[in-house]
């Protein structure tokens, strides 16, 4: 499998993120990992620099290209960081949305345009997203959330030709439930951690599919499952979807 | 609006374009409150109708204006909210500049998201018996995605994205629908930076494009296209006059 040199992880603290890092060192990628909490580094790598920044902030986001620009070039960078906010659409709050949106979708685009005018790429690199397998499904009980990683996902699609151009390779992962913090705050009540996804193993099959070039990725049997039966009956799983996820939500959380 | 019994419709992005356009389309059937950037001296708007003058790009000034002025009038219940304003810019993903992105995800997405969430206890209540109240989301074939303007195809999948959910969330109470109009008629092609060349001939009119998605509002269809068979319809009505 193909290896990259130095890569940039965000949302690095924990899950599906912490995931990458883990594998990305073992495989001898020098990792810059950012978050806004505190990363772990009790293996005290030499090939893992912490960044510790909240990206929703103003100005964060120029002030980390401008940090990474000593550093460049980057062959891999993995735009991870991400929140939810599940419930009755009208329960939750106002904040959560402008934050999700903010960290979800508009920092991504606002990292990648910046990344790609200050030469951060290396040539022949990876850039990755990743969305949500509720792209082909649907969230009911996640609709802003939903429509975040809709969002992502149509805008590295819409950028993929025009960075091949300058040699960067365009991928978008899809993954379904994984076995996070994250996902068991936001899962409905009594949901079995056993059905979601170990982030080890998310991480080591996405990142098969990146250093394959490949544009979307679904990891996973139960991930392409889900996206052949969201083809075939869209409207369908979304009504399933919301049997399974919003009607059993009890409670709002963000 | 004491004694009027047509249903409320509360229009984004009134002043131009489709937005515009539906505002007049509507004006036939619908009680309008009408929400634009534009000075009131600058704007035609329906007779009638009512105007918010606020600057979307400024999100919560503009969510606590609109809220402002239904409390002022005791306008408690609204039967459409019909989110029409946009901003386009026709960049590729190494000239859109930060300004840009920020302004086309808070106009495109996070403000229609909020003013949706802020106004949703007013479409829970019908004014008329039997009709449930209902967002429209106009969305663009661009949420597919589009090479010259990636942050505005990805904020209109967004919109795709919402109203599927929220559709689903809220289908016992209220109507979602989002609408993916053509290419259309407006000067959202110029502002955006983009002069159309011979495709312009596909390009929907804008009377056209309102008529069909006043159409499709009351059929409550949800996702729609509005391309070319509208275009067809158009060239029809073209030689039948």
């Amino acid at each position: 499998m193909k290896t990259w040199e130095r890569a940039l992880i965000t949302g690095a603290a924990n899950g599906l993120g912490r995931a990458f890092v883990d594998k990305l060192i073992a495989d001898k990628t020098e990792v810059f990992a950012l978050d806004r909490l505190e990363i772990d580094d009790s293996l005290k790598s030499n090939r893992l620099n912490r960044l510790r920044i909240n990206l929703i902030h103003p100005n964060s986001v120029n002030s980390l290209i401008l940090h990474l620009k000593n550093y460049a070039p980057f062959d891999l960078i993995i735009h991870n960081a991400g929140i939810s906010a599940t419930g009755k659409f009208e329960d939750i709050s106002p904040d959560a949305y402008h934050n999700l949106i903010k960290l979800n979708l508009e920092v991504p685009i606002q990292m990648t345009a910046q990344m790609l005018n200050e030469q951060i790429f290396a040539k022949a690199s990876n850039l990755v997203f990743i969305s949500s397998l509720s792209n082909v499904v649907g969230y009911p009980g996640a609709s802003v959330y939903a429509a975040s990683k809709d969002a992502i996902a149509t805008y590295a699609k819409s950028i993929r030709k025009s960075c091949l151009k300058d040699g960067i390779y365009v991928s978008t992962a899809f993954p379904g439930p994984l076995r996070t913090d994250h996902a068991a705050r936001h899962a409905p009540r009594g949901a079995s951690a056993e059905r979601r996804m170990p982030t080890e193993l998310a991480a080591e099959l996405i990142l098969r599919d990146v250093a394959r070039n490949k544009a979307h990725i679904y990891p996973g049997f139960a991930a392409k499952a889900s996206l052949l039966a969201g083809k075939v009956t869209p409207n369908v799983m979304t009504r399933l979807m919301r049997q399974i996820i919003f009607e059993k939500l009890d409670r709002p959380v963000w | 609006m004491p004694g009027n019994n047509r249903p409320i419709a509360l229009i984004t992005g009134a002043t131009a374009g489709i937005g515009h356009a539906l505002a007049h389309e509507l004006s036939k059937t619908h009680q309008l409150i009408l929400v634009g950037r534009k000075e009131r001296g600058l704007v035609s708007i329906p007779e009638g109708a009512a105007y918010i003058q606020t600057d979307l790009q400024q999100v919560n000034p503009a969510l606590a204006a609109i809220e402002k002025y239904l409390e002022h009038h005791q306008i408690t219940a609204i039967d459409n909210l019909i989110h029409c304003a946009g901003v386009g810019y026709y960049r590729d993903a190494f000239a859109e500049t930060s300004h840009q992105i920020g302004q086309m995800v808070d106009v495109n997405l996070l403000f229609p998201s909020l003013l949706t969430h802020r106004l949703a206890s007013h479409l829970q209540k019908a004014r008329l018996k039997n009709i449930k109240g209902q967002v429209t989301f106009i969305g663009s074939v661009a949420h597919n995605g589009a090479l010259n303007m990636p942050t505005y195809a990805a904020t209109k999948a967004g919109l795709n994205g919402l109203a599927r959910s929220l559709r689903s969330e809220w289908r016992d109470q209220i109507n979602v629908q989002v609408i993916h109009p053509g290419p259309t008629h407006t000067k959202m092609h110029g502002e955006a930076g983009y002069r159309p060349g011979p495709e312009a001939i596909l390009f929907v009119p804008l009377k056209q494009m309102a008529r069909d998605i006043a159409q499709l509002i009351k059929s409550n269809k949800s996702p729609a296209k509005i391309f070319l068979l509208a275009r067809m319809k158009s060239l029809f009505r073209w030689s039948r006059s």
